[in-house]
């Protein structure tokens, strides 16, 4: 009854409620802020560990090679031995050159035939790199024969 | 006491004590609810790399410790099917995934556990009619290694049929045209001082339907080659070899059951 009937005790009150108003209100917003931050920096982190465990990951050979004379191809299969699926270009060195800087996707446990156009003699001596878009390389040399 | 009083009365007259309380009371709900879990999900993260480096790192040692001899070989000196004798030297269980014969391959999926081994079905290949050809042989398993055959250049000439592999050995190939257990036995010795070279005793189960044996012998000579099954002689022969034929191939058919 005291309380009701002195008005100067209302305004302590409001101005207490103001004042925890403001701080809930400035305090709810800067925890939003630093939520959502670190949930931005945490998927950045995982998507970026991903990457390099999927490179990490990575395994593939240069599994058979052939060379078709009458066609001037150089065929090389790849055999993605791995667990993730890979993107590969083949480079071609040595008595002659070719590439095929396409991106063959070759899914996970999978081979697949990529083709090199290119002029070969029997004989020739060729090295072929293979580097997937994750920057691993696998490495062959082939001498070109005729079964 | 007295000093606990004073400070609650402080406490409840100081007008921005609320608001201090409630700062600090939402300083430790970010910590708890953003920082912390933050910092612990980068420690699963980087759980999980170390882990997945861990488990290549398994697996490219178990791919180095892969080991299989290959020997592809001819039913018979005009077949045209080869099969091949698979052995892992490997404790590892090996997984055959692919089969190549020249440029041509064929997927395949049979497992050979540690120190055993396997023959695969036969594969066709297409004999020249009238020149030769050769035929190299590899597999590959699913850890990524390619094993070429022991026998490689297998080579079929129209008219003296096949030949293959360029070191001093007796090539046995038994085949049979009928399932079951049975065992033979191989024995191989030298002419000249009759010396046994092999005495090994070969069980077929189930539905292997041949089965290849190297005997690999230490000079040129003569040999004798006998194959038994319990007291029925299957097959005696005499074997010259020499440098120019390094590698001569003996072909046993039992067709009785």
């Amino acid at each position: 009854m005291r309380l009701l009937g002195n008005r100067k005790a209302l305004t302590p009150v409001v101005a207490t409620m103001i004042l925890c108003g403001v701080v809930l209100t400035v305090g709810i917003s800067v925890w939003s802020f630093t939520y959502s931050i670190t949930k931005s920096l945490e998927e950045e982190y995982y998507e970026e560990i991903k990457r390099r465990i999927d490179a990490i990951s990575e395994r593939f050979i240069v599994e058979h090679v052939s060379y078709d004379n009458e066609t001037g191809i150089l065929n090389v299969w790849i055999f993605n031995y791995g667990q993730v699926d890979i993107q590969v270009d083949v480079y071609v060195r040595g008595d002659v050159e070719g590439q095929n800087a396409t991106a063959i996707f070759i899914p996970h446990g999978q081979i697949v035939r990529i083709t090199v156009p290119l002029t070969a003699n029997i004989g020739d001596e060729l090295s072929i790199t293979v580097i997937s878009r994750r920057q691993n390389a696998v490495y062959a040399t082939y001498v070109v024969t005729s079964y | 006491m007295p000093f606990m009083q004073l400070t609650l009365l402080r406490l409840t007259k100081s007008k921005s004590a609320m608001s201090t309380v409630l700062g600090m009371l939402i300083f430790i709900g970010i910590l708890f609810t953003c920082v912390m879990p933050f910092f612990l999900y980068i420690n699963q993260v980087n759980s999980l790399y170390d882990q997945t480096v861990v488990e290549m790192k398994r697996q490219d040692q178990d791919s180095s410790l892969e080991n299989i001899e290959v020997y592809a070989y001819p039913l018979n000196d005009t077949s045209n099917q080869v099969s091949l004798y698979i052995k892992n030297q490997c404790p590892l269980t090996v997984e055959i995934v692919r089969i190549w014969i020249n440029d041509q391959f064929y997927s395949y999926n049979i497992q050979i556990p540690g120190m055993s081994w396997n023959i695969t079905d036969p594969l066709n290949v297409t004999l020249p009619e009238g020149d030769s050809s050769s035929f190299h042989v590899k597999v590959t398993t699913a850890r990524g290694n390619c094993f070429s055959s022991r026998t490689n250049p297998l080579s079929y000439t129209a008219g003296s049929g096949w030949s293959g592999g360029g070191e001093l050995s007796i090539n046995i190939v038994i085949s049979r045209d009928y399932h079951g257990t049975v065992t033979y036995n191989v024995k191989v010795t030298r002419v000249s001082d009759s010396s046994i070279i092999c005495n090994d005793d070969v069980t077929l189960i189930g539905n292997t339907l041949s089965y290849f044996k190297k005997v690999g012998i230490e000079m040129p000579d003569t040999y004798n080659v006998k194959i038994t099954k319990g007291t029925t002689l299957l097959k005696e022969e005499q074997i010259e070899v020499s440098w120019q034929n390094p590698t001569e191939w003996v072909y046993v058919n039992d067709a009785n059951k």
